[in-house]
């Protein structure tokens, strides 16, 4: 029974992490796209800053693998997973869950800005990196928690 | 080390203006500084063609075998770089003139299929265009009209049986039917606002004689013979894309040509004056290039006014150089700003390895840039990009040993293992970043004291410095006492000198105590720094989970060869994506750590980037011959 929570976690984990990371990805790509259209030379200016909200849903697939590996469904062991220890793993996925799909989409919307701004300033391309970047701190946060619940019970 | 700068002033005959300003932008070390009554000077005889020569180039376009991503840009001599090129212009005037007619012929296939897609409804009506003309006394009502059976009834046929007129429907498509329908022009108007009620359409055909199969094949013929022109000039561009190489030098060339025309200078009948910006130790560079361009000048170096800003650069040991690149995209240091390169250079450094940290990835870095640098031979930000992610792999690979990582393998950590030693790994990562805060906040101390200005520095930076370090030593039980006495000094200060800008007894009393709310935004600076941690883990797992896939994979073939042939692809993949992200990943958040939680301790930048003429060669490289 605990094997199952655990599964649900981790689904939720990968899922909506990933959710948030592929609308972050579009929505930058399709101002990227535009841009590129009319100059083709900043493509790769630009395919850097689309890439940025790529991150969350690595962060949703780690989380996934650690509950997975913790929960003994990588590597066996998991028939003996108590229910308790299977909420814990489902309440720990909730961190980079939740903000993994919020900060993607706001992450991509922040690109797809700086990504016009470097269309008009090819030069400031590294001032929206970083202020593209300044929102993944918090995916980044949640990461961190979500790992240390799974790892320190 | 901020370079000093001299202001040079050069005078010279107006017949030398070509030999000069090319001198001057041949050395790369003047900058032109435009003063009130200066204007763009015309510095060449014949106008410069850079516009065309790109317009040619990007006609060969898809039409030249391009070299690889690697390969370099060519080199020429300075000799090859200054030659006349009649030919060459030539070549950019027909390469211009066949995109012309490759541009019009793509036009005129536009507009066919446009015609033709405008024919179809009439394809299968049989009458010429003639037949279906007003007459005398008989109009023809032609188009369209929204056509839906209501009980086997629709508005058509309900006009044509209540006025006995017969209709021809040759096309239906989107609901609506096409029709036309003669009328003896006495009864043209009601069973005309008849149709109209019903939503008719009027039309005019498309073509004035015949039918429409005969226009079809008109319009066929034109495509046919447009896109025989359209191939014809494809083939012939494709043979003149061979002289793309001369045309790019060619580009460069002139690209320098009308970049010297924009110098600004001061003119009178005899004399041309220039003013600009030079590097105070490389003033010889300008004399000596002056001297072979010309006999009669005059060249004289001035120390910058108080009310003018000279551009700073910075110079530094070659390894912190590299990072000069990062700081300049922040912003260049102001001219009396101290250069914060040699504290920010080996930090970067640190900390980038610090978020890679693994032994695999840190060499594989190491031999991807440079063998990328030896190819490609990138100058300018790009070179100086490759060679931060060059140097900083031997820190990687530093703490991919402290770590014990190795491609994601974990192998005899010489410190610990993230993995099992959360807690320490937090605490490391947070310890580093107090001490590259303590750096900022050291060299703000610094700026502050050599001001004059003591008390700032007690008060903003030595009593925080005080606190965090005590905060920091609370969590070890044998320095506990030692802890609550440190931090009780520096909340002693910050309470006894917090106020100091404030002008009133009052207001430095309670300023002081307001002032322990800053401690909001030092602990979330140190928090901030969690993510060296969460990159470095992130990376490691990526690599594990790959391995991990690619061991099931092979486990699943019991063939012995056969596994690893299918398992290695897997094992590439998935490690050189996971290094392309780590590299992103650690270049995106050491830059925040530097921009933010250091710089923001004591550097102000708001200096102006040393922006010297000199060519901007976008396809070629120029070897300087050594002294003859």
């Amino acid at each position: 029974m605990g094997a199952v929570y655990a599964v649900i976690g981790a689904a939720l984990a990968a899922t909506l992490a990933g959710i948030g990371s592929s609308y972050g990805v579009q929505a930058a790509g399709k101002a990227a796209a535009g841009v590129t259209s009319e100059k083709p030379e900043l493509f790769s200016k630009l395919f850097i800053l689309q890439l940025l909200p790529a991150t969350q849903g690595i962060y949703g697939l780690i989380s996934a693998i650690i509950i997975l590996i913790k929960a003994g469904i990588i590597g066996g062991g998991y028939q003996n997973l108590t229910p308790e220890m299977g909420k814990i793993y489902l309440f720990a996925s909730l961190p980079i869950a939740l903000v993994g799909l919020l900060s993607g989409i706001y992450q991509g919307k922040t690109a797809a800005a700086a990504i016009l701004m470097t269309s008009k300033q090819p030069d400031s391309q590294t001032k929206g990196i970083q202020m593209t970047a300044v929102v993944e701190t918090y995916a980044i946060f949640a990461l961190v928690a979500t790992i240390i619940i799974v790892l320190m019970v | 080390m901020i370079v000093t700068m001299k202001k040079a002033v050069v005078a010279f005959l107006p017949e030398d203006i070509e030999k000069i300003t090319e001198a001057l932008q041949s050395t790369g070390e003047f900058m032109p500084i435009a003063t009130e009554t200066s204007s763009a000077v015309k510095t060449v005889s014949a106008p410069a063609l850079d516009e065309e020569a790109a317009t040619a180039l990007s006609a060969y376009g898809k039409y030249r075998k391009k070299g690889g991503l690697l390969t370099p840009a060519p080199e020429y001599s300075e000799e090859e770089f200054k030659k006349e090129r009649e030919d060459v212009k030539k070549t950019v005037i027909k390469a211009i003139e066949l995109n012309e007619q490759l541009e019009s012929a793509d036009n005129g296939l536009k507009r066919s299929a446009d015609e033709l897609k405008e024919l179809e409804p009439f394809l299968s009506l049989t009458e010429n265009a003639e037949e279906l003309s007003d007459t005398k006394y008989t109009l023809v009502l032609l188009g369209r009209i929204p056509y839906s059976e209501k009980n086997g009834e629709n508005p058509l046929d309900t006009v044509s049986a209540e006025y006995g007129l017969k209709y021809e429907a040759f096309y239906d498509a989107g609901g609506m039917r096409y029709f036309y329908m003669p009328v003896f022009r006495e009864d043209a108007e009601p069973v005309r606002s008849a149709l109209d009620a019903a939503g008719f359409e009027p039309l005019q055909l498309p073509y004035k004689t015949g039918t429409a199969k005969k226009k079809q094949a008109e319009i066929k013929n034109k495509i046919s013979r447009l896109e025989f022109i359209k191939e014809s000039v494809g083939k012939e561009l494709e043979e003149e894309s061979q002289n793309a190489e001369s045309v790019e030098l060619f580009y460069d060339v002139e690209k320098a040509k009308s970049d010297r025309n924009e110098i600004p200078a001061d003119k009178t009948e005899s004399t041309v004056i220039l003013t600009g910006w030079v590097r105070s130790d490389r003033t010889d560079k300008i004399e000596a290039a002056l001297s072979d361009a010309s006999e009669l000048y005059s060249l004289s170096f001035e120390d910058p006014g108080e009310d003018e800003q000279p551009p700073s650069v910075t110079k530094d040991p070659y390894l912190i150089d590299q990072c000069s690149a990062i700081t300049d995209a922040f912003s260049p240091p102001g001219s009396d700003d101290i250069d914060p390169n040699p504290f920010m250079g080996p930090w970067y450094y640190f900390l980038f390895g610090m978020m890679i940290a693994d032994v695999g990835y840190g060499a594989l870095t190491a031999i991807l840039m440079f063998i990328y640098k030896k190819l490609k031979k990138p100058t300018g930000t790009s070179g100086k990009m490759v060679n931060v992610m060059l140097y900083a792999s031997v820190p990687a690979i530093f703490w991919g040993v402290m770590y014990g990582s190795y491609f994601g393998q974990t192998w005899n950590p010489v410190l610990f293992n993230p993995l099992d030693n959360i807690l320490a790994a937090l605490a490391l990562s947070m310890i580093v970043g107090v001490l590259h805060m303590f750096t900022g906040m050291g060299i703000k101390a610094y700026k502050n004291i050599r001001a004059g200005k003591v008390i700032a520095a007690i008060a903003d930076q030595l009593s925080w410095m005080l606190i965090i370090t005590g905060a920091g030593l609370l969590f070890l039980p044998q320095t506990r006492t030692a802890a609550y006495c440190i931090a009780g000094a520096g909340v002693l200060l910050l309470v006894i000198f917090g106020g100091y800008a404030k002008k009133s007894v009052f207001g430095k009393i309670t300023g002081g105590v307001t002032s322990l709310y800053g401690v909001t935004s030092y602990v979330s600076d140190i928090l901030s720094y969690l993510r060296i941690f969460a990159l470095a883990l992130a990376s490691g797992l990526i690599g594990m989970v790959m391995n991990t896939i690619a061991g099931m994979v092979s486990g699943a073939i019991p063939v012995p060869v056969l596994n690893i042939v299918v398992s290695l692809p897997i094992y590439i993949l998935g490690h050189g994506i996971n290094i392309a992200l780590s590299l992103l990943s650690a270049y995106v958040h050491t830059g925040r750590l530097q921009y933010i939680e250091f710089f923001g301790k004591f550097y102000d930048g708001g200096g102006v980037k040393f922006t010297p003429l000199e060519r901007n060669n976008k396809y070629t490289r120029i070897i300087k011959e050594k002294t003859k």
